[in-house]
């Protein structure tokens, strides 16, 4: 056994020093074996029988592990291991890299990165200080960048299935083969002349453009998204208030007092890093108090400096009362009141009379005196005093209307649009205006009921908001048909509601002809898909984007390839000219730009640069990764705006409303006897009243508002008809029926988001999902005790349907009952959250998208799938050796061990829950029985 | 001058293997009157107010190591509980930069649910790392000389030594270091000086969207730091975790009145202890002390390690 390298070797020096030892260490104690040697192999001295082969040494050294070096052999301590680490921290990581500027993609938020490689290959990715945004922060979503650039399990090769649909059964296949079948599919679709039965449906894109020219190109309207899910209601409300923006951005950072209602700012919302920060800038070196109402205590709400629980969706109530408080004490702004807003203070006194802090109390169980010092301290605080909101309000049944009440208190105090108030931007990303996208010639599209559903009034009227949720449905029940479906970044089963229904139907070959998936990972979709397409990632991909701007100013970064694509993955920007150049005609001119850069080039050729610093635009871009235009002026008083010499040219002043239109169109309005731009709405006001909602949930024309707003709105198509609500036009509150009278063993059943996941795509991340994996549901003490519950014993719950959606669209054919899925899952016992609610984390419970996500140790599930992959290229020691949550209870609910597996998806039992008025799904108010499992 | 049983090739790894050897055997004896089994070094329970000074070298052994290098620099951190929200950021950031095993953590932040003063709930969010502290005692109880203190008095492990006793993991009163299962060999917190010498924050620094977290010169009284200590120290918001232990810790909590350190104390791991995986679990979050006796450290129930090094 004469040891295999030579002379000068560490290992050859320290087999000596074995030898050595072993020689003085005849008569010493064998290595004892301690605590934290558990469960490894007890090993009598080695040093006194034989020198150690290069395998045992590991062992030897692990087992060695903490026992002082004098048990082991008195008088030598030994040398480092054959594992140890080398220059750690290397001094040189840093130098010699190379920086590459781009945007992350993990969330919504899409925060400036910085990709540091060396090398080709990417060995860290921080937040960009450029972004104006994000400012250089970014997440633990972020920071685990290269979990999913370089994870083992990442689908590198397009597949194919074997078998039947969703058996699991796969072999790979080349592009071309890909692209043939593809545009064979499209052409089929061309032939039998219903366009609209191509769908495309993305979880989320950030490569709009060319999404929209693929589309459009081909002629179909089915674009299908994720905004039902997810924020529908609150954009209504927005623009039911502005017409101009569908997203506010409170000036958080100037503020004095902001009045949170559900929003999870630091945890999650589609401007999470940016806006926490703010919130935190705003607190610690502004002074601002932030208060927050919420169902359950999350991490803004356990951080906030007071924090109230009301109960599930009665965030309105809580509003309306505030503002009842704000009015009928005197505290609002009469001027901005008067000025600005499109009702009297005593017509809407009249409207909010029964909305008292006490009845609040009765329908919320906040006290009525807190609702009133609440209210008061924030009309004190104003202008520098803003409401803050996202799902925790909105995702409702009744979402819309607790929005409307939200905003409402901000128009009360007059602090819309003004510094540390209530402020939105005339984007919601970069402006398009100045920085279009290079756009091939397009077709005009025929009308799709998937995207289109009649039942839902405001959902497409202003912005194409689509209603999501509904689709599955739609082709449950045979009301629509897709020929060819492409989905991409989707993760439906999981994320959508009633995971049986979504499923059903994507295995349908008649309701779903052909189905393509396009994503980085073999995902719940891909599973159910008869061909995968690997995607890259964000970080191999180009595109221009930004998000709602904090600062109040436009800004426009880049994503941009930090590396080379890893196997054959593709982005859509080279998939869709391929597709189109085989499905030939129309679809193939409208690509005629050849390289990415070139396309990319002449999409920021306006961004202003210095010639002595940079070649040109691009490569400014390239310098810095963000531009925001110094001479530009934070949106603030937007209003205010006057109109020039040139608006004026030819316009005509109404006396009765002071409205300025040009050509019939609304341009501007009276204010303090001077043309102003005014709010760009029907009123040229903030519309407290909305004639306009009203005639649209009356499928009454709306064109004589809409000219005078000038900016968004249009009617409801023809289709629509029959489909008619009483949208109130004032802000109102509308309780939940199914909400009253439940019984004891009830709750309301809502969800939510963690800091370390977003909805559907980071439980692959084994940084991110080594924090959290788990999601037993919260209860409170007083549910615990009437159940019989102790933390870790398992429920069963029974998810019921909307009684409040049932009456309001029968026509959709849900009814009321129970879903036939029963959910079973632990509990944990906290204070933390409503007595009346069961709360459970809507990210987790995957059955696919790697080993990560179903926390299964290693890698040895993936099965014909690996024919896509390159497992053994990308090989994860790590993951392989020290993963520790693999639950090994098997469902067992008494062998379960607490934070253990990887959760359970609440979607099985979680209904499709659309509300008619602006089509957003409800994932906070579904009733459940509850059983405890013994 | 090389002892009779040091072989030919004295490799420059031990260069001082000679004296050590020569401390440790008369440190030793002296501190337990004998040889002290492994057993016993475990049995230890973590002491109150004091520190593991049994397991502690004589001081010729690392006088040298605990004494700074001359850069003038002295790196320390302020840390915000009161504007921590959790996010994990840091956590990751680090995970990412230093890549750590699973299972294992340079940071960690704990979650401590609790009251407020009106009986509403509250979540205080304490980010953790080792506070390198100007009197380690890890230095002192490190039998092969790995652990010194490197640029700014940073508390840093020479990985050409380690080799695993975990002697400083037993000493560490924030429980800040772990011995990584591959390596077999002690990974804490370094200060990220391989980042700051190329002027850029520590990785956990530069990502926290709260700025909860700064590092710097407290020599430099200009520094973000030091004008911060100043201010937080006026305020009368900062305070030390465990300051009874006497270590010097080069890190200061700013706490709200509310919540000072005393309220969640007993939630951060100690002598013996590495930051636990389980202390992210929900049900650790109203606990009032860190998982280690609920839970084996999954690092421990480990059977055969059979992988390579990094």
């Amino acid at each position: 056994m004469a040891p295999r390298n030579e002379d000068t070797s560490p290992q050859l020096a320290r087999r000596r020093f074995l030898q050595l030892g072993a020689l003085l260490s005849a008569g010493a104690a064998a290595c004892v074996s301690q605590d934290k040697t558990k469960g490894r192999p007890t090993i009598t001295n080695p040093w006194t029988n034989r020198p150690p082969t290069e395998k045992e040494s590991l062992d030897v050294w692990t087992a060695g592990q903490g026992v002082p070096y004098e048990a082991q052999a008195p008088g030598v301590c030994p040398l480092p291991g054959p594992g140890r680490k080398t220059r750690f921290p290397d001094p040189d990581k840093y130098r010699g890299v190379e920086r590459v500027h781009s945007m992350c993609q993990l969330c919504s938020t899409v925060c400036g990165i910085t990709g540091i490689v060396k090398d080709g290959r990417i060995i860290k990715v921080e937040g960009n200080p450029n972004d104006p945004n994000s400012r250089g922060k970014l997440c633990a979503r972020g920071q685990s960048a290269l979990n999913h650039q370089y994870h083992p399990e990442r689908l590198l090769y397009p597949l194919k299935r074997v078998g039947a649909r969703g058996e699991g059964k796969w072999r790979r296949i080349s592009w071309d083969e890909a692209y043939e079948e593809i545009a064979e599919r499209l052409r089929g679709v061309q032939e039998s002349g219903k366009l609209e039965e191509f769908a495309f449906h993305q979880g989320r894109s950030r490569t709009k453009d060319a999404v929209a020219n693929f589309l459009r190109s081909f002629g179909t309207n089915t674009a299908l998204n994720h905004r039902g899910l997810c924020s529908a209601a609150r954009r209504a409300a927005n623009l039911t208030y502005l017409f101009e923006s569908d997203w506010d951005l409170g000036d958080y950072e100037n503020s004095k007092y902001i009045l949170n209602f559900g929003s999870n700012m630091f945890e999650a919302h589609q401007g999470h890093i940016a806006g926490a920060q703010r919130v935190q800038r705003g607190r610690f070196l502004n002074g601002a108090k932030l208060v927050t109402f919420d169902v359950r205590m999350s991490n803004t709400a356990g951080n906030s400096d007071e924090f109230f629980m009301p109960s599930p969706g009665t965030d309105g109530a809580v509003a309306l009362s505030m503002a009842h408080t704000i009015l009928f004490e005197g505290l609002y702004d009469a001027t901005f009141m008067e000025e600005w807003t499109n009702v009297t203070v005593d017509d809407l006194k009249d409207e909010l009379r029964e909305y008292t802090p006490a009845w609040a109390e009765g329908v919320s169980t906040v006290p009525a005196k807190d609702i009133q010092r609440i209210a008061r301290e924030f009309a004190a605080a104003a202008p520098q005093a803003t409401t803050m909101c996202n799902r925790g309000s909105s995702a409702h049944v009744n979402g819309y209307w607790n929005d409307r009440a939200i905003i409402l208190l901000n128009a009360l105090v007059g602090s819309v649009g003004k510094p540390g108030g209530f402020c939105w931007m005339f984007t919601g990303g970069y402006d398009k205006k100045r920085f279009p996208p290079p756009q091939g010639p397009g077709k005009p599209t025929t009308p799709s009921i998937l995207a289109d559903p009649p039942e839902f009034a405001l959902a497409n009227v202003w912005n194409t908001m689509k209603v999501g949720e509904i689709v599955y449905w739609y082709l449950k029940t045979k009301r629509a048909k897709i020929q060819v479906y492409m989905t991409y970044n989707l993760d439906s089963p999981l994320t959508w509601p009633e995971t049986d229904v979504t499923r059903s139907v994507m295995l349908d070959e008649e309701a779903i002809g052909f189905h393509v998936c396009i994503n980085p990972f073999l995902n719940e979709t891909g599973a159910l898909a008869d061909m995968v397409l690997p995607w890259t990632t964000y970080l191999e991909r180009w595109d221009v984007d930004a998000r709602g701007a904090y600062n109040l100013k436009p800004y426009l970064s880049m994503r941009r390839p930090m590396v080379e694509s890893l196997g054959e993955a593709k982005d859509v920007r080279e998939i869709f000219p391929e597709i189109a150049r085989r499905v030939g005609g129309s679809m193939a001119e409208a690509y005629p730009m050849a390289a990415m850069s070139e396309y990319m080039a002449e999409w920021v050729k306006n961004v202003p640069y210095n010639p002595t610093e940079d070649a040109s635009p691009m490569a400014h871009l390239e310098r810095v990764g963000a531009f925001e235009d110094p001479h530009e002026r934070p949106y603030f008083e937007p209003y205010l705006e006057p109109l020039t010499e040139n608006d004026l040219e030819g316009a005509e002043l109404n006396e009765a409303t002071g409205i300025w239109t040009k050509d019939g169109k609304g341009i501007g309005v009276q204010h303090r006897g001077k043309p102003v731009v005014g709010f760009k709405t029907p009123s040229r006001r903030m519309e407290v009243y909305s004639e306009f909602v009203q005639k649209t949930g009356r499928n009454e024309d709306t064109s004589e508002l809409t000219r005078l707003a000038n900016s968004k709105g249009k009617n409801r198509p023809a289709y629509h008809e029959g489909n008619d609500y009483e949208i109130h036009p004032w802000p109102k509150y509308t309780p939940i029926d199914e909400h009253q009278d439940m019984a004891d063993n009830q709750l309301v059943m809502t969800s939510f988001k963690w800091n370390v996941h977003n909805h559907g795509r980071t439980a692959n991340l084994k940084w991110c999902s080594e924090i959290v994996h788990s999601n037993p549901a919260w209860v409170h003490p007083d549910t615990a005790k009437r159940l019989g519950l102790a933390d870790g014993d398992f429920v069963e719950l029974t998810g019921h349907r909307s009684l409040f959606l049932a009456k309001l669209t029968p026509g959709l054919g849900l009814g009321s009952g129970e879903i036939e899925k029963t959910l079973r899952l632990p509990v944990w016992i906290t204070p933390a959250v409503h007595p009346k609610a069961i709360a459970i984390s809507n990210s987790l419970g995957h059955w696919e998208y790697t080993s990560v996500a179903q926390a299964k140790k290693g890698n040895d599930d993936v099965g014909s799938a690996a024919a896509g992959m390159d497992l053994a290229g990308y090989r994860d020691p790590d993951w392989e050796r020290n993963m520790w949550w693999e639950d090994t209870s098997d469902g067992e609910p008494g062998a379960w061990t607490k934070n253990r597996g990887n959760g359970w998806a609440q979607n099985q039992i979680l209904p499709i829950a659309a509300d008619p008025i602006s089509g957003q799904q409800a994932f906070h108010d579904t009733v459940v029985t509850v059983k405890k499992v013994t | 001058m090389p002892e009779d049983n040091k072989p030919d090739e004295a490799e420059p790894d031990h260069a001082d293997a000679v004296d050590r050897r020569r401390f440790l055997k008369t440190g030793l004896a002296a501190a337990a009157g004998g040889l002290a089994s492994a057993d016993a070094v475990a049995q230890q329970p973590p002491p109150a107010d004091g520190v593991r000074s049994d397991l502690f070298m004589p001081e010729e052994h690392w006088r040298e190591r605990m004494t700074a290098p001359d850069d003038g620099k002295a790196y320390g951190w302020i840390v915000d509980t009161r504007k921590c929200f959790g996010c994990h950021a840091c956590e990751v950031a680090c995970k990412s930069e230093n890549d750590v095993p699973l299972g294992n953590f340079i940071r960690q932040t704990i979650y401590h649910d609790t009251q407020r003063a009106n009986g509403s709930q509250a979540r205080i969010m304490v980010p953790m790392s080792c506070q390198h502290c100007e009197d380690a005692p890890c230095i002192k109880a490190c039998p092969c000389g790995a652990l010194h203190k490197g640029a700014g008095g940073s508390v840093q492990v020479s990985y050409d030594k380690c080799s695993g006793h975990a002697s400083c993991k037993d000493a560490c009163p924030y429980g800040a270091i772990y011995i990584d299962p591959v390596a077999n060999q002690a990974v804490k917190c370094h200060n990220c000086t391989h980042r700051v010498d190329e002027h850029m924050d520590p990785a956990c620094v530069a990502t926290c969207p709260s700025d909860a977290l700064t590092f710097g010169d407290l020599n430099d009284h200009d520094s973000k730091i030091s004008r911060m200590k100043a201010e937080l120290e006026s305020e009368g918001a900062l305070e030390q975790l465990r300051a009874q232990k006497d270590t010097k810790p080069r890190a200061w909590y700013a706490t709200s009145a509310d919540h000072p350190a005393a309220s969640f104390e007993s939630k951060l791991p100690g002598e013996g202890q590495s930051y636990h995986p389980d202390a992210y679990s929900v049900y650790e979050w109203q606990q009032t002390t860190p998982p280690h006796d609920r839970v084996p450290h999954p690092g421990e129930s480990n059977d055969d390690p059979e992988t390579e090094g990094r």
